[in-house]
């Protein structure tokens, strides 16, 4: 049997969604293997839809829409909580070697400020902001 | 405290308005249009989860997650039709990946979950073979047989869905469909 079907399918499947058939087509389906077969799937499966349908119990469409939106809030609040993570690897990336600069005895400091009085005051605050603002940023946003 | 809490409004908020900034590329329903095209679909896309599945409270979980990445996608339609396309091809991508990850063999018949008002003991006995007949199939045969017979769409729509070319459709939809025939009708073929 060619797996191309019957010229008929059509027809048959517009008579299960109609519920409208004539002598002729029934005939046919009666005659036809391909068309018997299609009957056959074709009319348990649109019956079962519309039992599982009609039983269905599909919450409500406000219902789905809040909790997409309440999910979509979930997701962002996570997603700046890993770019905030991103920021406190950078700023301790960049600490660890401006504290290392400061405290380095090979500097001379004492030169370092008369050319520039607010350099070391400037390098020490950059150190402890870099260090305690990621975490305070981290605690305003952690939700829990 | 009060500095922590306006750090916290302050901060969520920049995040979301970037987040917004970032997306306006996409266009992302908004309720009025989501809620209607849910309410005119859902139980559709629940029906189809259900039987491809053969699990009612995976279908459940499934439907939302559709919904969600749908909305999340903010894709642009042509067309109710293909915008409907659109969810059942997530449907069945869940569908297919909830699968992967369950045991082979699991089936729920979904008939016995369901309440029985008007259903016949012969109308009964049918849809629990018709359950068991699905559950033997392979995934993309009850895919594609739900979506032929069921839900009415048509080759191209299922090519769309399933992931198959449109030539392959009608050959591979007649094999399901006699595979199921077979099944159905115990083995026992008209001459």
């Amino acid at each position: 049997m060619p797996n191309n079907g019957c010229d008929r399918e059509q027809d048959l499947l517009t008579a299960l969604s109609t519920g409208q058939w004539d002598g002729e087509l029934r005939a046919h389906v009666a005659a036809c293997a391909t068309c018997a077969d299609l009957f056959e799937v074709a009319s348990a499966l649109i019956e079962d839809r519309a039992q599982v349908i009609r039983h269905s119990e599909v919450r409500g469409s406000g219902l789905a829409w809040w909790r997409i939106k309440m999910r979509e809030r979930q997701e962002a609040a996570i997603a700046a909580r890993r770019a905030l993570t991103g920021v406190q690897a950078v700023a301790l990336t960049c600490a660890v070697p401006i504290a290392a600069l400061v405290f380095n005895r090979s500097i001379d400091l004492s030169s370092l400020a008369a050319v520039a009085p607010w350099t070391i005051p400037l390098l020490v605050a950059l150190v402890v902001w870099s260090t305690l603002a990621p975490v305070a940023v981290y605690f305003a946003v952690n939700e829990e | 405290m009060a500095f922590t809490l306006v750090m916290r409004e302050t901060t969520l908020s920049d995040f979301e308005r970037r987040s917004a900034g970032e997306s306006e590329a996409l266009v992302r329903m908004d309720e009025e249009t989501f809620r209607a095209f849910y309410e005119r679909t859902a139980r559709q896309v629940w029906a189809y989860l259900a039987r491809i599945t053969g699990d009612r409270q995976l279908a459940d979980d499934l439907l939302q997650e559709a919904y969600y990445r749908f909305y999340r996608a903010g894709a642009v339609h042509e067309s109710e039709s293909h915008r409907r396309n659109s969810l059942f091809r997530i449907a069945t991508n869940l569908a297919r990946d909830s699968g992967r990850r369950r045991r082979r063999g699991h089936e729920v018949p979904l008939h016995d979950q369901l309440e029985a008002d008007g259903d016949t003991a012969g109308r009964a006995e049918r849809r629990t073979d018709l359950a068991r007949a699905l559950a033997r199939l392979k995934p993309l045969q009850r895919e594609m047989l739900w979506l032929a017979y069921a839900q009415g769409s048509s080759h191209d729509e299922i090519a769309a869905v399933v992931g198959v070319s449109i030539g392959s459709v009608k050959s591979l939809l007649f094999r399901a469909r006699r595979r199921l025939a077979e099944l159905l009708l115990g083995g026992i073929r008209r001459a």
